[in-house]
């Protein structure tokens, strides 16, 4: 018995042990067929702020759980064609906090993922208590405060809020400073200015960049060296140079049109113009912008042809140009015309009605 | 560490006197071999080769006490006589055993004469007087069972770690004569120490009037006396397994023991044993599969998972002779419990269950010292217990290495704040921990029942230590009378935190962190004697007991409790037979919990928060028991024993003012067990024995645990008067009214069956059966939501259960080492029981209209579509495949097959058939 005993010993043990059931992640799994364009998300409430990652392989987003009863907004990844979303930054439940809270523009670089914050009380209509965030880009990973918000500038201007925050370099985001935060909604721009944060030390500091009070919009060039921005009620596209403070004007849509919005990569310009928008003096903040979403705009630069790119039943927001170019997505809210008519058949009048909440799409260059 | 030293040190300097539980007694008569043989006066009688010794009396009698429980050598010589030695005599703990001598007369000096293993008979010895239920180690390596605990559960009137129908907690363990206790949260957590059964010389159960030597328990003694080292090495290394099971009996267990003793320089014996259990399932259920082919414990394995332990127990004991007549015995234990808890409400994001950890340590040293002249022996004993208590969040997933081992400690979320006793951090939310929300990972999808994203965020963490201090000393008073006395010390140190719902800030709904600690002491004294007149014993004592609680609270002085406990026995030999009656109160202080704010997430009690009460008295029991005990031949007993037990003082919860959550313990539970038990054994000798015991039983009481809301009155909804209703005692929670054990062992002869390849195959088995049924425990009916109790607690009864365990071992010779292989199946008839119901429907199932309701009501909260993006969207339930899983048509039948997957019955099952198979070596 002495060498069939320790055999047995030894295959006993080598024998692995059965595996309890696991917790596979579940969803609708790759891409929903059709397109191109995709529509990336079906969500029946608000999708946007989209951000690429730095590969292009995924999109970063801002959704609306639409079972949270306090409808809050997290950070979300999915993968670059679409499919399921993963959630990587949620606020607190209602039933934890007593707020509704959004977390939005989702910037991804070098591992780490800078999001905004607000919160909106149970009965207040318009958000407060902003604040930017940094974190690991992992789910659920500790987020550290990287700035609270209002603060006020060196012009004395407070600044309530950020709008579309993205990274500059590794180590500086970029955002604009939103005044009058508040009352500040998706569809209006007050007065504004765009902020550089420099993270690479111990301590965050601001900057501001001058001659852009109002802007309305702001891109970063990939490779930090220029911001590409807008400003409220203006029909151009500007173009600063961040060591030089050169600006110069890289495409004019033209009087009596408002650009927002641009994206530029290479000899390509994105904007969204026209659409459903308006700038009228709204005292006590003078020039108001008003936003409800317009027509998306490839321009060839330098010599400016300009190509409606969009579909004519929707209208778009903030574009978001891949890494390199080739797809872009961007916030499509659905758009209802209707022809009112009089007894005679004869069009008085066309109402057109925007949906409030959008959802994204994926277009190929 | 110096403390401990330091304890050391006093137990070195002095040794007095007496035994304790770990250690028994032999007497007998020694006289001249030959028919009508005259008492031989004043021969020496020497147990292990000198350490005890004494003379006969004037009628031959001879009496040695305080004797360690194992066996022994007994040598007896006489002038002109031919010495007589007896080299294997077992000394059972706390039994009298009779050994009598016949030396025959030696002119010439003859070689000495020696009896090797004499069975002795102590079931008729009056002096006996305990319900005791001894296992030995010999024992518990031929039975179905895995550790001490398993063992005792075999025994008449237990019913798990309940005894004789009381609470858990109301037992004590006593450690080689030391007393061992979790008072902290014996009532609702574990010891934190366990004695791997390699290092016992024996265990056993006492659950009748106890010596008034021990204390701190009103329904049982654990008694667990550990063996010596022995003088030449030996050892046993052991392997168990389910491994080869296959998906439908593998739950993931791996066993490993190592044990080894011997001799040491300077007379020092060693004994060290090693003893590490992994089980991936560590509580695997019978219950049947579901139905649903999308419900993934459907098929494969029937392991539940993030439900594994670990457990680890180490111990060495020294045992060191200190001159002629002194011996030292040093014992170390130390445990680790780590568990993942399964959570069905997380069968899906199974990581963020909970984790509990459970650490202990402990040292105990005993001075043994005779004294020659007066025979007196007496006993110093120190001893040091920490437990340490974990449970929350893990920080990572387990990393298994090797089945279910991870060696190492999984972390928790938190757990520096609560050793802090950090409240200031602890107040806020707890970093790390965000709220859970509906899980998306379900097979069905929607925000229904099963929790996501992070867990339930509770964290509490407790430790007790404990510097225990005994000294026993026995004197001899006249030729059949024993005096017994001694006393213990206890410092005690007790820190708890309770934190429930730790990603909420503390406010509003989340009660306060419940935090304390306090430094309180315990001691007693106690005088016995014993003495015997012919056919007559009477056992006597007087034990006082007082333990002072919490001494933190600013402006409130602790409170000391002091209480006397009598005990007595009076037993008488009959024809053939010995009848024993006994009295006895019995005290124990309250767990220490009580005396501190609880609080709990469990709105099946009504609340969530009770008040501590530090002002909390004993726990007391009267107990009257007569008892039994015939011989009827040589080699099988019977024991039947009936008993009263009156309970008193025992903790409850009574309201503290109109608020529904708020209460506070209070001594005002009170209650009777009554029972009689038969146990008759048949000796294991020409190749088996048996053991069955029967109890009846009934234990009712006020309260059921001490979280129930006793309402000592009422308003009167209409007329606003307060009345006091009739205190009504209903079943408690262990009130088994029948059990049923029946134990029988045997062996196969050594030359049985045909010889083939040189070996007999059938020859030499050994094969134990152990077949259990006991009726159904009680249960409380409540309303839908579980908050209110309907009728009376606990009038409903679970079925009965029955399992039939088996272990078959064949001995063989690997080479040069001895050893076995064995197979050990527990419920080999795969019975399924049913241990719980559910308290609203009285069943294991939900009805299945109240299954369609509770679906309805979470689809109602929760209608919105699910858009193909979501990580909720399942394709194939979207029926028109519009990107949306939506409508009613869609929707309802996910919530109703999330409904029948949560509330499948799980943990209302007891253990399926679980086979392991091992192999052990001795060397």
């Amino acid at each position: 018995m002495r060498r069939p005993g320790w055999i047995l010993l030894l295959v006993v043990v080598g024998c692995a042990h059965s595996e309890p059931f696991g917790d596979p992640v579940r969803g609708g799994g790759g891409p929903r067929a059709g397109g191109p364009p995709v529509r990336l998300t079906y969500n029946i409430g608000q999708d946007g702020t989209a951000a690429w990652a730095e590969d292009g392989a995924f999109i970063y987003y801002s959704a609306q759980d639409s079972f949270a009863s306090d409808k809050d907004r997290c950070i979300v990844r999915m993968a670059a064609g679409g499919g399921s979303r993963v959630p990587l930054a949620c606020p607190e439940p209602l039933t934890a906090n007593g707020l509704t809270e959004i977390f939005d523009q989702p910037a991804p670089r070098a591992g780490r993922l800078a999001y905004a914050s607000s919160e909106l009380g149970v009965d207040e209509h318009a958000p407060y208590r902003h604040a930017i965030w940094l974190m690991p880009d992992a789910p659920f990973a500790a987020p550290t405060l990287a700035l609270a918000f209002p603060y006020f500038t060196p012009s004395g201007a407070s600044h309530d809020a950020p709008i579309d925050l993205q990274w500059l370099t590794s180590g500086t985001l970029v955002f604009i400073g939103a005044e009058n935060g508040c009352c500040r909604k998706d569809t209006m721009r007050f007065g504004e200015q765009i902020v550089l944060l420099d993270l690479s030390g111990p301590t965050p500091v601001r900057s501001f960049v001058p001659s852009t009070t109002r802007a309305s919009a702001v891109q970063a060039a990939a490779d930090g060296s220029a911001l590409h921005y807008t400003i409220a009620g203006d029909s151009r596209v500007y173009r600063r140079v961040i060591a030089t403070g050169i600006v110069d004007t890289l495409h004019d849509f033209g009087p009596g049109r408002v650009a927002r919005d641009p994206q530029v990569v290479g000899t390509r310009l994105y904007a969204i113009v026209d659409g459903h928008d308006g700038f009228t003096d709204l005292p006590p903040f003078y020039g108001v912008q008003i936003d409800y979403g317009g027509r998306l705009i490839r321009v060839e630069l330098p010599g400016g042809v300009e190509t409606d790119v969009g579909d004519p039943l929707h209208l778009f927001k903030r574009p978001r140009l891949a890494p390199g170019g080739g797809r872009l997505v961007v916030e499509a809210y659905p758009m209802s015309i209707t022809e009112l008519l009089d007894s005679t058949g004869t069009v008085v009048a066309v109402d057109t009605t925007v949906a409030r909440w959008a959802d994204l799409w994926l277009m190929e260059e | 560490m110096r403390r401990l030293l330091a304890g050391f040190a006093v137990l070195l300097l002095g040794a007095l006197p007496l035994g304790a539980q770990s250690v028994g007694v032999v007497t007998g008569v020694v006289r001249e071999a030959g028919r009508g043989g005259q008492p031989l006066i004043g021969a020496r009688v020497s147990v292990d080769n000198g350490r005890f010794v004494t003379v006969t009396d004037a009628r031959g009698v001879y009496r040695v006490r305080e004797l360690v429980a194992g066996w022994h050598a007994i040598r007896v010589a006489a002038i002109g006589y031919r010495p007589q030695s007896r080299d294997s005599v077992l000394i059972r703990a706390g039994q009298t055993t009779p050994l009598d001598f016949a030396l025959q007369a030696d002119p010439v000096g003859l070689e000495p004469l020696e009896v090797i293993a004499e069975r002795v008979d102590s079931v008729l010895d009056p002096l006996a007087i305990q319900d005791q239920q001894r296992f030995t180690a010999e024992d518990i390596r031929r039975l179905p069972v895995s550790s001490v605990e398993e063992a005792i559960a075999l025994s008449s009137g237990a019913v798990g770690e309940s005894y004789r129908g009381g609470r858990l907690g109301q037992q004590a363990f006593i450690l080689d004569g030391l007393g061992l206790k979790n008072q902290l949260d014996a009532s609702t957590g574990s010891l934190g120490v366990r004695l791997p059964p390699d290092m016992l010389a024996e265990a056993s159960l006492i659950t009748n009037g106890f010596s008034a030597r021990y204390g701190q328990a009103v329904s049982a003694l654990v008694n667990l006396a550990t063996r010596d080292g022995g003088e030449r090495w030996s050892g046993r290394a052991a392997y168990e397994t389910d491994r080869p099971m296959g998906e439908n009996d593998d739950f993931g267990l791996d066993r490993f023991v190592l044990g080894a003793d011997g001799p040491l320089p300077a007379g020092i014996r060693l004994l060290a044993v090693s003893d590490l259990s992994g089980r991936l399932d560590a509580d695997p259920v019978n219950a049947p599969r579901p139905a649903e082919a999308r419900d993934p414990r459907s098929r494969g394995s029937r392991m539940l998972p993030h439900n594994s332990a670990e457990q680890a127990d180490v111990a060495a004991k020294l045992t060191i002779p200190l001159g002629a007549r002194q011996t030292l015995r040093i014992l170390g234990l130390r445990s680790v419990d780590q568990r993942l808890l399964y959570d069905q409400a997380y069968k899906y994001d199974q990581d963020l269950a909970p984790v509990r950890r459970t650490t202990g340590y402990l040292v105990n040293g005993h001075l043994q010292r005779t004294f020659p002249g007066p025979d007196i022996t007496t006993d110093l004993r120190v001893g040091y217990f920490d437990r340490e208590f974990l449970r929350g969040t893990a920080t990572d997933d387990p990393d298994y290495r090797f089945g279910a081992f991870t060696g190492t400690f999984i972390g928790i979320l938190g757990e520096d704040i609560a050793r802090r006793l950090d409240t200031a951090a602890a107040n806020a939310p707890l970093p790390g921990l965000i709220a859970p929300t509906w899980s998306d990972r379900t097979p069905w999808g929607v925000p229904a029942f099963f929790l996501g994203r992070a867990s339930r965020g509770g964290l509490s963490w407790n430790q007790f230590r404990e510097w225990r201090t005994r000294l026993d000393a026995s004197i001899p008073a006249g030729g059949n009378t024993d005096l017994y006395f001694g006393g213990e010390y206890s410092a005690q140190h007790v820190r708890t935190f309770q934190r429930i719902q730790g990603y909420l800030p503390v406010g509003d709904s989340v009660p306060a962190t419940a935090v304390s600690d306090f430094t309180p002491w315990a001691g007693s004294l106690y005088a016995e004697a014993q003495g015997r007149s012919n056919d007559l014993a009477l056992t006597i004592g007087m034990r006082y007991d007082q333990f002072s609680g919490r001494d933190d609270l600013p402006g409130k002085a602790a409170k000391t409790q002091r209480a006397l406990s009598p005990r007595l026995a009076v037993s008488t030999v009959l024809k053939g037979a010995t009848f024993v009656a006994s009295f006895g109160k019995f005290r124990q202080a309250p767990d220490y919990q009580y005396l501190v704010d609880a609080a709990f997430d469990d709105t099946t009690r009504t609340g969530r928060f009770r008040a501590g009460n530090p002002d909390l008295g004993f726990e007391e029991s009267t107990q009257y028991e007569f008892s039994l005990r015939i011989r009827p031949t040589p080699l099988t007993s019977a024991r039947a024993n009936l008993y009263v037990r009156r309970l008193d003082g025992l903790v409850a919860s009574v309201p503290l003012s109109t608020h529904p959550d708020s209460s506070i313990f209070g001594n005002v539970d009170a209650g009777s067990v009554k029972g009689i038990e038969f146990l008759v054994e048949r000796e294991f000798a020409r190749g088996w024995g048996a053991r069955v015991s029967y109890a009846l039983q009934e234990a009712t009481a006020n309260s059921s645990d001490a979280f129930f809301i006793r309402r000592g009155f009422e308003i009167d909804p209409v007329t606003g008067d307060t009345t006091f209703p009739a205190k009504v005692e209903f079943p408690l929670d262990f009130d088994r009214r029948h059990s049923l054990t029946a134990i029988v062992t045997g062996t196969t002869s050594p030359r049985l069956g045909p010889m083939l390849l040189g070996v007999r195959p059938l020859a030499g088995f050994e094969a134990t059966a152990i077949f259990r049924y006991a009726s159904g425990l009680p249960f409380s009916r409540t309303n839908t939501a579980g908050d209110s109790i309907l009728g009376l607690p606990n009038d409903g009864r679970l079925p009965s259960t029955s399992v039939l365990d088996v272990l078959l071992r064949r001995p063989l010779r690997f080479g040069a080492v001895g050893g076995s292989i064995y197979l050990d199946v527990r419920n080999i008839l795969n019975r399924r029981n049913v241990i719980a119901v559910r308290r609203d429907t009285g069943k294991v199932q939900l009805t299945e209209a109240k299954m369609q309701e509770l679906a309805d009501s979470a689809y109602q909260a929760n209608p919105s579509a699910i858009p193909y993006e979501s990580p909720r969207y399942r394709g194939w339930a979207d029926l028109d495949n519009n990107g949306y899983v939506d409508g009613a048509a869609e929707l309802q039948p996910l919530f109703l097959a999330a409904a029948r997957d949560f509330f499948q019955p799980i943990f209302y099952y007891g253990a399926p058939r679980l086979v392991r198979i091992g192999m052990e070596f001795t060397f």
